[in-house]
């Protein structure tokens, strides 16, 4: 009883307290965010100021104000008017990103499908072996890759880096979580309409895992938006490179612009998300969740 | 799904403003670019020309002169016109032209007449003073002789009372002792008289030589030493001595060289008048020109002579007197021919007069004044001789041949007649002092021997008187008037003997003043200068004359100034200029310092005449040289060929100067200077970079070696050739700008 | 028949990707095995002598050691933090979109957008030595100590925070209210059903999150690189440093040496899930 109320009150106050306590570890996971946004808007001389002491140039601690004192369009109109390499690396990582979302998306989805709504010899070993890759990082396989590469004539190209990720395991993981879920009744429905597997797969299936597709495609795009080591490696040819070694080029001497750069870079993944945010929640839900 | 499509759109908006932006920054990206041309560095040879555009001018002008004074009536010619050989140029009046030459005919008739006069005069006047100085010789000849004869006379006189004396003395028997001892007393006492005597007659002397002294300075102050550093050497030069019996007493010397400057040698009469005379008149006769010294040298042994008569009264032996005469008579007949030598001499001693003035050793000769100067100089190296002079100089030259060479060694040359009578006194006061001591030992060793003699004759009269009174009245009477018979003809011959000394001395004196030069007067030479100018003057009037006035161009030429006027007098300037074109033209053209290195004598040029006419290559430039007029002009100046441009055409000169090929040559414009003045070139760097490959500029520091107006050289080693050298731009490019090359 | 028209189905959808995979992916890694076995340039055979090298290498053991500590305090700490947070979130009501946004936000930031905040807030004259110093604390070297390591820690946590929450969310949302309704009646208080209900049906989730965490912990070399460079201080210094130093240096014996036993080491640990969770992937 007294357990009864003290968890009742507790949970009252508790719920009021937990809340509150989200809500400021909230703010603090978003501060980073919203850093780059007001640094984005500030002037350089005011990052200076503040940042001096990051810099190296000024003693005592750097500061930041959420606001900035003084707003100023400078570092943004600096990155958009006045430095066409940023938005070569743009478009350079849109074309990267896009292609790859396209490919994982025209070779992973069959792939998970099959995986997950059949099963056949040796299936259990392909799907260790694509864990394991899965969770190999990129270094161990950068040696062999750029020796194949270089024997197709790939290397200094976009391809170079687009066909390894697009046949990364990753998207197939998800999405074949995603179609396990989808209930075989349905299937056995189509099927016994006399629907092809091929059919099944593109009506029913793809329809129906969509919200994984989409999630998976999200996190694919987000995960080659971010692209390092693979561009840096591949690609020796500075016009070629994504926009995410744009940053690494630019030093804190030009964090204004850096953090313009960096904003940026942010919105186009933010909108994304944003747009899919709900697909990628049941995506992961799904993923989570085993049938 | 109204947040979806929202979000969709704003993705959508996102890109489209992104690819906008990707726009914009692509076309500011390329404004920011600069446009450049570039060149590589190329091997080339730095030429450099030099272009100059000048005149042809001639290679000589020629100056036509006419009289001045005379009035042009016409001129027949312009400036800019071109004359042959013997093409009339103007005329000159004749009337005003032959009144010239009349009066110019007239002015010569009486300097003609002045010459003749100025001749004569001199002529007269020589001829007086030599009259002079013979009636002073004469006088003193004379003077001295019957003052020797009377001194002989007392003395003959002396020697018979003398002789009376001792006669009777050795008649009257008187003791050999008291004979003795006044015999003793009687020598003793003539001893003494000989010694005052010769004191006397020393003193006599020394007054002499003081006044001779004391002239021979005066003289020498006024006159010329031409011969002033004669006295070193020649034996010649014991002549060169002025008409003053000079060397009266110095030229006693054997040297005949040395010795003849110094004055006052009192003390060295040695040699005999005989010797002396032969060798004068050896001197004399063996020297054409020494008319003028004869006279001294015989003069002076003259005067030797009798000194030396003198002198050798110490002697018991009279021979020398009588010697002395003969000399005397010789050398006097000698004298009496040169003489007449000097006479004769005389009338034809123009100009050289100025050798008997010249004085030796003579301290207070001032150079270069009076009437002598022309002639004495003409004996000194230093001096311009005149043409003029030439007669005079002739003979003052070869006198002065040993004169002139000594000349300048020794003192001052020139005269001066100017010297103030104050300044003779002094000279006169200097030769007094320095002859003072020597005079007064004389004067004491007078009174001296005065003394002693006055005491001799008191002893010998006194003992005379005791003896006297000693022995018998009569024969004391006798001897005593014997005595004092010696003692008055003793006293009449110490008379005498003064008397002779003072003749020798005030008659000496008489020929040493006569024979002081007159000033000379060269004027009828003067005059005879002038005239012969205006015969020359006269000449060149009769010339024009001839040619009726007329003038005519002496070559082919062209006139480049005419400095008369029709109806105006002429000047004796230049009356037409003219170029002379026989002699060919050349080209003169200016060039600036900068040229001017590269352009040098033996370079061969390209002329070209304005109206390109006409083309010259391969001309040889024969001098380069620094204007006068103009700060940093050189005139550069090329020999024509004959018959090439005419003269006064306006040529150009090209020159091309190659140099050696360098192997880095960038444009001109390529060059440019930083702050610190170093010079820099901007190559463009391929550079790899997001948007693809970039030219960015560089900066390279280099070194000019050479440049010209179009290219610059290089230093090896700044440049590659396979670098780009940007050398033009749209825009200032600095070091990392982003450039593109226009195609 | 069924079956087997179905396994051919099944290969058929799976091939071109298989085919893909191969290529890109395993065909690599047998050549980094065999390589393994090879001198780095003349490609001479060795034997085990690189293993021998990598296992002997100072380096590998410091990045090898300092990559399975991370791993092991990481994925506890991400998990059971992230569970936390998707328990509390479920209760809330108000925002829990925004909450669940806001959360998940950092997964979209790239890391090089971040990598200039890290740069600032952990730097030694940064803002997090700021806060520091004015409540009177000692600064600390972030950089250039140990607490390298965490700033690792903080960055992973903070990137994976949201992902992990959502997953257990979904975890969570999967469990069907019925039986906490059942739990209720039967007495049970808040943290029996917690204990009892809900996290056993999480287990399923959790390996599944165990898996993607794992996963995204590799991922954090990324945001290390870019703050730190090449050679970071010790405790930052992971394997995925070291593979990126030997390729530089070509070592590429050593790589692939060192590969072969990431390799293997990841191979055991999922059979080790596996058979943990009693699942089938």
């Amino acid at each position: 009883m007294g357990r009864h109320l003290a968890g009742k009150v507790f949970g009252k106050c508790g719920k009021g307290a937990v809340w509150l306590v989200l809500v400021l570890m909230a703010v603090i996971v978003c501060f980073p965010v919203a850093f780059v946004v007001s640094g984005a808007f500030s002037a350089q001389w005011e990052l200076e100021q503040n940042l001096g002491p990051v810099l190296g140039s000024a003693e005592g601690m750097a500061r930041w104000s959420l606001l900035p004192l003084a707003p100023a369009f400078q570092s943004l109109v600096e990155l958009l008017m006045d430095s066409p390499q940023f938005f070569v690396m743009f478009w350079n990582s849109v074309k990267i990103s896009l292609s790859i979302l396209a490919g994982q998306m025209i070779f992973g989805i069959p792939a998970a499908w099959g995986l997950a709504r059949f099963s056949f010899p040796g299936k259990g070993i392909v799907q260790m072996i694509y864990l394991v890759l899965m969770l190999m990082p990129f270094q161990v396989l950068m040696l062999p890759e750029y020796i194949i590469l270089n024997g197709m004539g790939l290397l200094d190209t976009h391809l170079a880096v687009i066909l390894p990720a697009v046949f990364s395991t990753f998207p197939v993981f998800i999405m074949q979580r995603f179609f396990h879920g989808v209930p075989e009744a349905v299937l056995e429905a189509a099927r016994i309409d006399g629907a092809g597997n091929f059919q099944i797969f593109c009506s029913i299936g793809v329809p129906l895992g969509l919200p994984g597709i989409l999630s998976s495609g999200l996190l694919g795009f987000l995960e080659s938006w971010n692209m390092i080591e693979q561009p840096q490696t591949f690609l020796k040819t500075k016009a070629l490179w994504p926009l995410s070694l744009f940053l690494p080029e630019i030093g804190l001497e030009e964090a204004g612009m850096g953090f313009a750069a960096s904003l940026m870079m942010l919105v186009p993944a933010l909108l994304l998300f944003l747009c899919g945010q709900e697909y990628l929640e049941q995506g992961i839900a799904a993923a989570a969740v085993k049938e | 799904m109204g947040k979806k499509k929202k979000l969709m759109r704003i993705t959508a908006l996102f890109f489209a403003f992104i690819f906008s932006f990707t726009v914009l920054s692509r076309a500011s990206w390329q404004y920011g670019t600069a446009v450049v041309n570039v060149s590589r560095p190329e091997n080339r040879m730095i030429s450099h020309r030099v272009v100059s555009t000048g005149k042809v001018v001639q290679n000589q002008e020629l100056a036509v002169v006419t009289e001045p004074d005379q009035r042009v009536t016409a001129i027949c010619v312009k400036e800019g016109q071109q004359v042959k050989k013997g093409d009339l140029l103007f005329e000159i009046e004749m009337k005003l032209l032959d009144e010239k030459i009349l009066s110019q005919q007239q002015e010569m008739e009486k300097q003609k007449l002045q010459v003749q006069d100025a001749r004569s005069q001199k002529e007269v006047s020589a001829m007086q003073k030599a009259d002079q100085q013979a009636q002073a010789a004469e006088n003193y000849a004379l003077n001295t002789e019957s003052a020797s004869v009377r001194l002989a006379r007392a003395r003959r006189q002396l020697s018979e009372a003398r002789k009376k004396l001792k006669d009777f003395r050795k008649s009257s028997g008187t003791k050999p002792q008291d004979s003795g001892v006044e015999e003793a007393l009687e020598n003793a006492f003539q001893e003494k008289q000989e010694a005052y005597l010769q004191a006397a007659r020393e003193l006599a002397q020394l007054q002499w030589q003081i006044e001779k002294a004391v002239d021979d300075a005066k003289t020498q102050a006024q006159t010329g030493s031409a011969r002033a550093g004669l006295e070193l050497n020649d034996t010649v030069h014991t002549g060169m001595r002025e008409g003053s019996a000079d060397g009266l007493l110095e030229d006693m010397t054997p040297e005949v060289s040395a010795g003849s400057g110094q004055n006052g040698r009192a003390g060295e009469l040695l040699p005999s008048a005989g010797q002396k005379a032969g060798e004068v008149s050896s001197i004399g006769a063996g020297w054409e020109e020494s008319r003028d010294q004869l006279p001294e040298s015989s003069v002076s042994a003259l005067a030797a002579a009798p000194e030396d008569a003198l002198l050798e009264d110490t002697t018991p032996e009279l021979s020398g007197e009588s010697g002395w005469q003969d000399t005397e008579g010789q050398t006097q007949g000698n004298m009496q021919a040169d003489i007449s030598g000097i006479g004769s001499a005389q009338t034809d001693i123009p100009g050289t007069d100025s050798i008997q003035m010249g004085n030796p050793a003579s301290d207070n000769v001032q150079p270069g004044e009076g009437s002598w100067d022309d002639d004495v100089l003409l004996e000194d190296d230093s001096s311009e001789g005149d043409g003029q002079l030439g007669g005079t100089g002739q003979t003052d030259g070869s006198q002065g041949g040993g004169g002139g060479t000594e000349a300048p060694s020794e003192n001052q040359n020139g005269s001066t007649n100017s010297l103030t009578q104050a300044q003779l006194e002094e000279v006169e006061k200097e030769v007094r002092a320095d002859w003072q001591s020597r005079l007064d030992a004389a004067q004491s060793r007078v009174d001296q021997a005065l003394q002693e003699k006055e005491a001799a004759q008191a002893a010998l009269a006194s003992y005379q008187q005791e003896r006297l009174a000693a022995a018998d009245s009569q024969e004391a009477q006798t001897e005593q008037q014997l005595v004092e018979a010696v003692q008055t003809a003793n006293d009449a011959y110490v008379d005498a003997s003064l008397a002779a000394n003072e003749v020798s001395v005030t008659s000496g004196r008489a020929v040493a003043s006569s024979g002081i030069p007159d000033a000379s007067n060269s004027s009828d030479r003067m005059n005879e200068i002038t005239y012969e100018q205006m015969e020359l003057e006269l000449g060149k009037l009769e010339e024009l004359k001839a040619s009726r006035g007329k003038v005519y161009a002496p070559v082919d030429g062209m006139i480049t100034k005419i400095n008369i006027t029709t109806g105006e007098k002429t000047s004796d300037t230049t009356a037409i200029l003219m170029a002379d074109l026989e002699k060919g033209f050349r080209f003169v053209a200016e060039i600036t310092r900068e040229q001017e290195k590269y352009i040098g004598t033996g370079d061969l040029v390209t002329l070209t005449s304005g109206n390109k006419k006409m083309t010259l290559e391969e001309q040889e430039v024969t001098a380069v040289r620094a204007s006068e007029e103009q700060e940093d002009i050189y005139e550069v100046t090329v020999e024509l060929p004959a018959d090439s441009f005419d003269i006064g055409t306006a040529v150009t000169m090209e020159f091309e100067k190659k140099s050696s090929a360098y192997p880095c040559c960038i444009p001109l414009s390529a060059l440019h200077l930083d702050e610190k003045n170093q010079t820099y070139v901007l190559v463009t760097d391929e550079y790899q970079s997001v948007m693809g490959t970039e030219l960015r500029a560089r900066k390279v520091s280099v070194k000019v070696l050479e440049q010209n107006e179009s290219y610059a050289a290089l230093e090896e080693g700044s440049l590659t050739s396979q670098q780009q050298v940007i050398t033009r731009s749209d825009r200032t490019v600095e070091e990392q700008s982003r450039v593109r090359i226009q195609k | 028949m069924r079956r087997r028209r179905n396994s051919l189905a099944g290969l058929l959808f799976l091939l071109p990707d298989f085919i893909g995979v191969l290529f890109f992916a395993l065909l690599p890694f047998f050549q980094a095995v065999v390589r393994s076995f090879q001198s780095a340039v003349t490609a001479r055979w060795v034997g085990l002598k690189n293993y021998r090298d990598v296992l002997g290498n100072s380096a590998f053991r410091l990045a090898a050691g300092n990559t399975m500590k991370f791993t092991a305090v990481c994925i506890p700490l991400l998990v059971l933090l992230s569970l936390a947070a998707a328990v509390c979130i479920q209760r809330v009501r108000l925002g829990k979109a925004a909450l669940k946004g806001a959360f998940l936000l950092p997964m979209a930031v790239p890391a090089a957008s971040v990598v200039l905040v890290w740069k600032v807030l952990f730097h030694s004259n940064g803002l997090i030595n700021g806060s520091l110093q004015r409540f009177g604390m000692e600064k600390i070297a972030w950089m250039s100590s140990d607490a390298a390591f965490w700033v690792l820690v903080i960055s992973y946590l903070w990137k994976n925070l949201g992902y992990d929450m959502i997953l257990w969310l979904a975890g969570l949302a999967g469990i069907s209210p019925e039986i906490y309704e059942a739990a209720r009646v039967d007495g049970a208080g808040e943290w029996k059903c917690f204990t009892k209900i809900t996290l056993p049906n999480l287990k399923p989730s959790l390996y599944t999150i165990t898996v993607l965490s794992f996963l995204n912990s590799f991922k954090v070399f990324r945001e290390a690189w870019l703050v730190a460079g090449d050679y970071p201080h010790q405790s930052m210094y992971l394997l995925q440093h070291l593979y990126n130093n030997w390729f530089r240096e070509l070592s590429f014996d050593r790589i692939a040496a060192t590969a072969v036993l990431n390799g293997g080491v990841v191979f055991l640990l999922i059979l080790f899930l596996q058979r943990a969770w009693d699942t089938e992937v």
